[in-house]
């Protein structure tokens, strides 16, 4: 151990300099990256067009979002029955992705459970309509409040496994929810299904379209409520670094729950409302590990933990992949995995990255 | 840079041997050390499986001034600092924050009460902008954590890199935006897990000036460093750790002088 000399070593400046004095007098780090030739020089002021936390969606986007959604309310008018219910898949899509990505997408925590959801929900709204115990439109929220329900039971224990043990733990819970499904003979009719009065006039089958586009609309704009807000950042917060956020003050606990808890929501209603857009669901199909796969893919092409990449995905993977099944239906699969696989291989940030990369949208957390 | 008095307290170093006022005298809010300790461990054990990390150690840190935890490598400084600020659980102990019995708490609640540390690896959000790194822990008003964050990166002289995702920010600046991201929750002690630890001589006076600047805001420090220079002249108080055990403390001459140190660090 060495004397302790030199006193110029912590001889130190006055705290709380005024910011010039303090540029003044530090030579190394400030300037260095001053002197970086991607940066403008010499500023304390510049201000690079990144992430900008209190900054909104730009007009040009909420625009184009409410021009979409104009189309969408419109398109059923012009379009046939195919194509409508191509648009509702595009929105059902839009349902799980973007509700996936409010979870797994701002904190990191890769769910597999949106199956589980998806076909919980939409026994419960299933259930509920066969019955006849309420309308329709009650029986959707009911299924949606009760999925969140469940999420909010289940998230406590499980949202304290981390990466791919929650992963493989919500796989596991989804799949038991099939079973339970299945072998409840007495309340879900198991593995014969159940059948749901068939809508004869179209302006019926269009009520299901509608309320998968309204609830494609919440879940965007919940979505970009959560994005923009402090508890979104915190939510980025926990997915950069657990630790360090909660030793920062965040109750990580508190905000994971709060997070898998609404996002559960969306699969639950959107199950809901499939399942009577369908006429007939069994456990193999609403329990399908597929739904989960569709989600957590369609935000990974998009962009995960942005508020427009889900939405861009969902348009993209589901037109691409209706293509792709029209060519061949046994090849979809296969080619469905390996477009996944490229674009993590190649473009982690999915399309939104891309297109910020090339210039096209903007540099914005608001994304 | 005026020539002010040095705020850190250097008393004890062998070239200043009668200071004119005694221990801590930190600046406008410095508090005086004889003050009610701020926080006090005591008899706090524990194991790794059949490693006995810490073994009935005892600590008390007063307010106003920076006490100083040394010991060589796997001595448990760090093991210390986890079981205080709860990321890992003491099997025995006590351990008071402002008389508040802490060590069953979760580090989130720790933080809340006004106890706030850094790692000894640097741990920003990556992905988040050096901005929105320091009001993401912010509490209560938006706006305010705002301007409050933009006068923090101000007086580090980071507010061209207000912007920029912390990954790609160098890493004296890391520390830097690490330093004052502490101070948005405004605790009132502050752990530094080997602060020292890979910066370089400027980057070291810097991380400096910012603790001048906390103790003369009345805040009190607690440091972990294998950097003994720095350690003797800015602790009032020091406390080795040697194989989880506690074998020695005082002001850093006392602990300087002791054999037992010595012995610690350069072997028998």
């Amino acid at each position: 151990m060495s004397a302790g000399g030199d006193i110029a070593r912590t001889r130190v400046a006055p705290p709380r300099a005024p910011s010039g004095v303090v540029e003044e007098t530090l030579p190394a780090v400030g300037r260095e990256d001053a002197a970086d030739p991607g940066m403008p020089s010499g500023a304390t002021q510049t201000v690079k067009p990144l992430p900008a936390w209190e900054r909104h969606l730009p007009k040009v986007y909420v625009v184009l979002l409410a021009l979409a959604v104009l189309g969408l309310a419109f398109f059923p008018s012009v379009a046939n029955d195919y194509s409508v219910t191509l648009a509702l898949t595009v929105l059902l899509t839009v349902c799980l992705a973007s509700s996936w990505n409010i979870i797994s997408g701002f904190s990191g925590y890769v769910s597999f459970g949106h199956a589980g959801f998806f076909g919980i929900g939409a026994y419960t709204g299933a259930l509920l309509i066969y019955h006849d115990t309420v309308p329709w439109i009650l029986a959707v929220l009911a299924a949606g409040v009760g999925t969140a329900l469940v999420a909010l039971l289940i998230g406590y224990p499980t949202l304290r496994l981390r990466g791919p043990y929650f992963a493989i733990t919500m796989l596991g819970l989804s799949e038991l929810a099939r079973i339970v499904v299945t072998a409840w003979d007495s309340l879900t009719f198991g593995g014969s299904g159940v059948y749901l009065p068939i809508l004869y006039e179209r302006s019926e089958r269009l009520t299901n379209y509608y309320a998968m586009l309204i609830l494609a609309v919440l879940v965007v704009l919940v979505s970009y409520t959560v994005g923009t807000s402090a508890f979104g950042l915190r939510l980025l917060a926990i997915r950069d670094d657990e630790g360090a956020a909660q030793a920062m003050g965040v109750n990580t606990t508190g905000h994971k729950i709060a997070a898998f808890t609404l996002s559960s929501f969306f699969p639950g209603a959107a199950g809901a409302i499939y399942a009577r857009h369908n006429g007939y669901i069994d456990p193999p199909t609403f329990f399908a590990v597929i739904w989960s796969i569709r989600a957590i893919s369609t935000s990974i092409l998009g962009g995960q933990g942005t508020i427009l990449g889900p939405i861009i995905g969902a348009v993209v993977l589901t037109l691409v992949s209706e293509q792709v099944w029209a060519l061949d239906p046994n090849a979809y699969q296969i080619i469905f995995g390996a477009l996944i696989v490229l674009v993590v291989l190649f473009m982690p940030g999915g399309l939104i990255a891309l297109g910020q990369r090339w210039g096209w949208l903007l540099r914005s957390r608001r994304l | 840079m005026s020539g002010g008095t040095p705020v850190v307290p250097r008393e004890s170093t062998p070239e200043r041997p009668s200071p004119p006022t005694p221990l801590p005298t930190v600046g406008a809010g410095g508090h005086g050390g004889d003050g009610a300790p701020i926080l006090e461990v005591r008899g706090v054990s524990k194991r790794f499986g059949g490693l006995q990390a810490l073994n009935d150690v005892d600590l008390t840190v007063r307010p106003g001034q920076v006490t100083g935890v040394i010991g060589p490598n796997g001595s448990g400084k760090s093991t210390l600092f986890n079981v205080i600020t709860g990321v890992a659980r003491a099997d025995r102990g006590s351990i008071r924050f402002r008389g508040t019995e802490i060590a069953r708490l979760s580090p989130d609640r720790i933080n809340r009460l006004g106890l706030g540390r850094t790692f000894q690896l640097t741990r920003l959000f990556g992905q988040l902008s050096a901005f929105e790194n320091l009001v993401v822990v912010a509490r209560g008003n938006r706006a305010s954590a705002g301007t409050r964050a933009d006068e923090l990166l101000d007086l580090v002289g980071l507010r061209h890199v207000r912007d920029e995702y912390a990954a790609n920010l160098s890493y004296g600046q890391q520390k830097l935006v690490e330093f004052v991201r502490l101070m948005m929750s405004d605790p009132s002690l502050v752990l530094l897990d080997e602060p020292f630890a890979g910066v370089n001589p400027t980057m070291e006076r810097r991380l400096l000036e910012q603790m001048d600047g906390w103790l003369a805001a009345g805040k009190t420090v607690l440091v972990t460093d294998h950097e003994m220079k720095i350690m003797m002249e800015i602790c009032s108080e020091i406390v080795v750790l040697d194989h989880g055990e506690t074998i020695a403390r005082g002001t850093p001459e006392e602990v300087r002088a002791d054999p037992r140190v010595m012995e610690a660090y350069f072997g028998r």
